[in-house]
């Protein structure tokens, strides 16, 4: 299995960067005094999805565009994969069908129509489908964009750690949300090969833990999926995601849901950003290892920010990380 | 001290903007479409919430002080006042240029805006009941002391600095009908209305302020210099008791139209932004979607930016904006 490279990652920025701005890197004062350590926020819910998932759609629709092969692009995704193929899609002028659980937050599911993806809901869980996805695309010949086992959507997703490399060339330490763990494989290989030294640590929730599973067991396990992170589940790791990451990452760690709803209220109290549970994770990560990262320069990527409100009121009703003491 | 100034224009946005790249990145220009859909016009918000302070604010205080620190003028302590974001704009550009900051605040500015502007490197003095009382405050201490004032409304490095926001969107984004942006002190209507007189011409300035607190925009259509006491505004950042005259002038000259709103319109908005467009703001910084959704039928059909001039809120904040309906819910 091929895996990706800095200059996979280095060609697949101005193809992503054609659609969508480079994302803020900003200093948190606040959270740098809560956590003793100089904290950046990569702020990837500032894209036109809300999602980093952009990167990752671009990446891989562009490159097949170019070779003249886009007929149209098809998908399954909980949601923010979902909306970047249907935003990259229509960017580049083709048609977009996207597969969903019938379970699938409705924010998100809205979101695809308004980028004018079709929606087709279908079981009950991603990995059912993706089934249904993959014969779609083979029944009318579309391109078929595998969350996943995909190296042009890893090396999109990588742009985000480049950017970071490129911005902060010492930074000491990363911490990334994981889910299909796409995220974290292109960003520890754009961060790992320009920054010596830097650590690259993955957040997944305690309720989805396959990933994190795997990697300590250093062999791919399966794991039921039970967390209101939407975006950190996966049952199945993908094995080029799996493989990237044990080769690559430092460590990986489990945060609960009360931690990732205490962490959407400290993101909103302290930095002013919304984020989705899956974007709070980094936080999350990097309070519980506050010990291990005083006086670090430290990046944590928001993911994205898709939720609904219901799910926002939740989170403010809880007692923030890192509590502000004036507030 | 303070000193006699002269006028801003927008050949010195450009020097401005060049001052401010040394500290800040273009921000964000995005387009929304769930709520371009939801007011009928094509909708992008100039995203001023990506920097250290949360605001707009850091424009004009980066190139008032950098300006100042070229030409000498810098001496002593910074000295300014401030609702809020232009005090912890002020306090961090002091923090990296290593002087230090007091930023005089009213008794209105709630604690936690105080911790914060502390928590930037400021030393903030409570004075007066409003944002005029503390400037008065400020100007006096500045005086005594013979620290560097930064005078807010009047310092035309402040309205060319705000001015650099209007200049980064036509650059990023032709043909737009109208920039909206919220109206407090005037320094960023006053700047965006410069920039797109010089750089835009068929792009109306709008500026927009809360209804409890309508002096500017009435001082607008009346042409005169009136003076109202503002009401409890949510939108916190946009209240004001009296024009600036300097500031005002250039309104005047170079602003298309000025509008008022509703709170509850601006909560609206803010609800609007958090679950349409997965954006937070503070109050004074949904005051221009709240005004492009009230005035959604003279938009219709149009390009226009909508500038969100600030994320600096605080969580009771949002609670009341999700209990008021979003005009455009998703789902």
């Amino acid at each position: 299995m091929q895996h990706p490279t800095l200059a996979g990652i280095e060609k697949a920025l101005p193809l992503v960067h054609a659609h969508m701005a480079p994302t803020p890197l900003v200093r948190a004062e606040l959270l740098s005094q809560a956590l003793d350590a100089e904290i950046w926020l990569k702020n990837e819910t500032v894209t036109p999805i809300a999602s980093f998932k952009l990167r990752g759609a671009l990446a891989c629709l562009a490159r097949a565009h170019a070779k003249g092969a886009l007929t149209g692009a098809v998908t399954a995704s909980t949601g923010n994969h979902g909306q970047g193929v249907a935003y990259a899609a229509r960017a580049l002028g083709a048609p977009a069908d996207i597969f969903l659980p019938a379970k699938a937050n409705p924010v998100k599911a809205a979101m695809i129509e308004a980028f004018g993806g079709r929606l087709h809901k279908v079981g009950h869980d991603i990995d059912v489908a993706k089934d249904a996805a993959r014969q779609h695309a083979r029944a009318k010949n579309m391109l078929f964009v595998d969350d996943g086992d995909d190296l042009d959507l890893m090396e999109g997703a990588g742009t985000c750690g480049l950017e970071i490399a490129n911005a902060l060339p010492n930074v000491d330490c990363v911490f990334v949300p994981v889910g299909g763990a796409n995220l974290i494989a292109g960003v520890a290989t754009a961060v790992k090969a320009k920054v010596k030294g830097a650590r690259v640590l993955g957040v997944q929730a305690k309720g989805s833990a396959s990933l994190h599973d795997s990697f300590h067991a250093k062999r791919k396990v399966e794991r039921p999926i039970d967390s209101i992170a939407d975006g950190l589940t996966q049952r199945v790791p993908p094995e080029l995601a799996f493989q990237v990451m044990c080769k690559l990452a430092d460590d990986m760690m489990l945060v609960s849901d009360e931690e990732l709803l205490a962490g959407i209220h400290a993101t909103a109290e302290q930095a002013h950003v919304l984020v989705e549970p899956a974007g709070a994770a980094a936080l999350c990560g990097a309070v519980a290892r506050r010990n291990e990262i005083k006086g670090k320069r430290v990046v944590l990527i928001l993911s994205g920010a898709n939720l609904t409100m219901d799910l926002f009121r939740r989170a403010l009703d809880t007692t923030p990380l890192l509590g502000l003491r004036h507030g | 001290m303070v000193e006699p100034v002269r006028a801003p224009d927008a050949k010195g946005a450009e020097a401005a903007l060049a001052r401010i790249r040394q500290v800040m990145p273009e921000s964000p220009l995005l387009r929304s479409e769930p709520l371009s859909k939801a007011l009928g016009m094509e909708l992008w918000f100039k995203c001023e919430l990506h920097n250290p302070t949360f605001s707009f604010k850091l424009r004009g205080a980066t190139n008032d002080l950098l300006a100042a620190k070229e030409s000498g003028r810098l001496k002593g302590a910074i000295v300014c006042s401030s609702s809020g974001n232009h005090g912890l704009a002020c306090a961090w550009t002091g923090k990296n240029l290593g002087v230090p900051c007091h930023v005089f605040v009213s008794e209105a500015v709630g604690p936690a805006k105080r911790a914060v502007i502390q928590a930037m490197g400021g030393t903030v003095h409570v004075a007066g009941r409003d944002i005029d009382d503390a400037r008065a405050a400020a100007i006096d201490y500045a005086q005594a002391h013979g620290h560097y004032f930064v005078n807010d409304g009047v310092s035309p490095e402040i309205m060319e600095g705000a001015g650099t926001m209007a200049l980064e969107v036509v650059r990023r984004l032709s043909d737009v009908d109208a920039l909206i942006v919220p109206v407090g002190g005037g320094n960023l209507a006053a700047g965006t209305g410069l920039v797109l007189k010089a750089a835009s011409a068929k792009t109306k300035a709008i500026a927009v302020s809360p209804k409890l607190s309508p002096v500017i925009v009435r001082s607008f259509h009346e042409k005169a210099m009136l003076s109202i006491p503002p009401g409890d505004s949510i939108a916190d950042g946009l209240t004001q008791r009296e024009p600036i005259l300097e500031s005002l002038r250039v309104i005047w000259a170079n602003v298309d139209d000025a509008w008022l709103v509703e709170d509850e319109a601006i909560l609206a908005a803010m609800h609007a932004l958090l679950e349409s467009a997965h954006i937070l703001v503070e109050p004074s910084g949904a005051a221009g979607l709240a005004a492009a959704w009230a005035y959604r039928d003279r938009l219709k059909g149009k390009r226009v930016v909508v500038a969100l001039t600030g994320s600096n809120v605080n969580m009771g904040q949002v609670r009341k904006a999700l209990a008021v309906p979003s005009f455009a819910p998703l789902a």
